[in-house]
């Protein structure tokens, strides 16, 4: 009986230090989505060059932050594009 | 089991429960990089929803004012021009709060911990005026009955849109420029770490010629984006078209300026995401090599350092 109630202090430890399912947790944040892209953006520059895609890096792999970094410079170039084209009709 | 044992054992289970609560929030406390950018990004997203819905109402409010002209103002009976009148007032009311919608992207984008102080001038202030002008002009909209009134809205409308449109992309790119300074900041402390890695690899005998060509493109890719990243610098240091205070000058300059700029700055995106490529590429082939070859590397990130250790 004693043994079951010390486990029980065991578990209720390790999760409320966050020890339970740390791992799956760590490999969601080490790989952020992509994030959606803006209006204007896309695989190609209005220019026509290809623009290259970053590769998503493994959990754990991304250990500069590069591929957030990368993802927050294409919202922010996107968000420049953002425009209202408003209709010539009036 | 008597009620006074079970005391006995409950009482120090609710000690150990109710101390690791407070440790739990210090837990939940350290975020890394990934979560930081996760929860910024959440918000982000959620101001970005509602501006791709009102761009949605506004071009199909647009799209059907536009059919309605085409097809009703040729008829010249009143029934014709009332509806008209109401397409025309509901494609103004959806423009004024795509326009708002941007508005807010904008602000959020500025206010945003990270982003905070890179604006050399009160933007948010811009903004908020552009906002009170919208929606006095979306009171004048739902007032107007002629077509004179919708149209002199219109003016008014096309107007501050100019502003907007040149400011999202002034206000974006100061941002954007600070966001590059920083990352190609980051970037020569990487260069210093690969360096160092790959040297302490060479001197144990690994093979380290790919990992030495990919510091090398590396390298170049940072050269390249740093030289269009000075252009830009300078263009934005002229800021041609704009007032020191952000305000629009003269919508000429203003558009070459931002059509000059922006091309600098895809130049310097497209370098940069090549710079962040051989990152992620040269981080998976050490650790391969680490695995494979059983050595122990660091590699410094930030202040903290990650060793890569398998066996010696």
């Amino acid at each position: 009986m004693k043994s079951i109630y010390i486990f029980i202090v065991l578990v209720i430890a390790a999760s409320a230090l966050g020890c339970v399912d740390k791992n799956q947790a760590e490999t969601t944040s080490g790989t952020p989505a992509r994030t959606p892209v803006s209006p204007g953006e896309s695989a190609v520059t209005p220019e026509g060059v290809p623009s290259e895609v970053v590769q998503t890096p493994a959990p754990g792999e991304d250990i500069y932050g590069t591929y957030s970094d990368i993802a927050t410079l294409d919202n922010i170039s996107s968000d420049m594009d953002m425009q209202i084209a408003l209709s010539n009709e009036i | 089991m008597k009620p006074t044992k079970s005391f006995r054992i409950l009482t120090p289970l609710i000690m150990v429960i109710l101390i690791l609560c407070f440790f739990s929030g210090v837990v939940a406390a350290q975020a890394t990089p990934g979560e930081q950018y996760k929860k910024a990004n959440e918000n982000y997203q959620k101001i970005k929803e509602n501006y791709d819905n009102a761009r949605n109402k506004f071009e199909e409010a647009k799209n059907l004012f536009e059919k309605a002209n085409s097809q009703l103002a040729k008829l010249n009976d009143e029934k014709s021009r009332d509806e008209l009148k109401q397409k025309e007032k509901d494609y103004l009311l959806r423009a004024i709060n795509f326009s708002e919608s941007q508005l807010q992207v904008m602000k959020s984008r500025l206010e945003n911990s990270e982003e905070k102080g890179y604006i050399p001038f009160d933007a948010i202030k811009i903004i908020d005026g552009h906002t009170a002008q919208l929606e006095q002009l979306k009171a004048t909209v739902e007032q107007a009955n002629s077509t004179k009134e919708l149209g002199d809205a219109n003016k008014e409308l096309k107007k501050i849109v100019i502003n907007i449109n040149l400011e999202t992309r002034y206000y974006m790119g100061i941002v954007l420029n600070q966001r590059m300074t920083n990352f190609i900041a980051k970037a020569d402390n990487v260069t210093l770490n690969f360096t160092s890695a790959t040297t302490q690899l060479k001197e144990r005998g690994n093979d380290t010629a790919d990992l030495e060509k990919q510091v090398e493109d590396f390298k170049n890719a940072l050269i390249a984006a740093k030289e269009s990243h000075a252009k830009t610098k300078e263009l934005y240091a002229t800021h041609n078209g704009f007032a020191a205070d952000g305000n629009v000058t003269n919508e000429k300059n203003a558009n070459k300026f931002m059509e000059q700029g922006n091309k600098q700055q895809r130049e310097t995106l497209k370098d940069l995401k090549h710079a962040g490529n051989q990152v992620i590429k040269f981080i998976k082939d050490l650790r391969k090599l680490v695995v494979g070859g059983g050595v122990t590397t660091t590699l410094t990130t930030g202040g903290a350092t990650t060793t890569l250790t398998v066996k010696e």
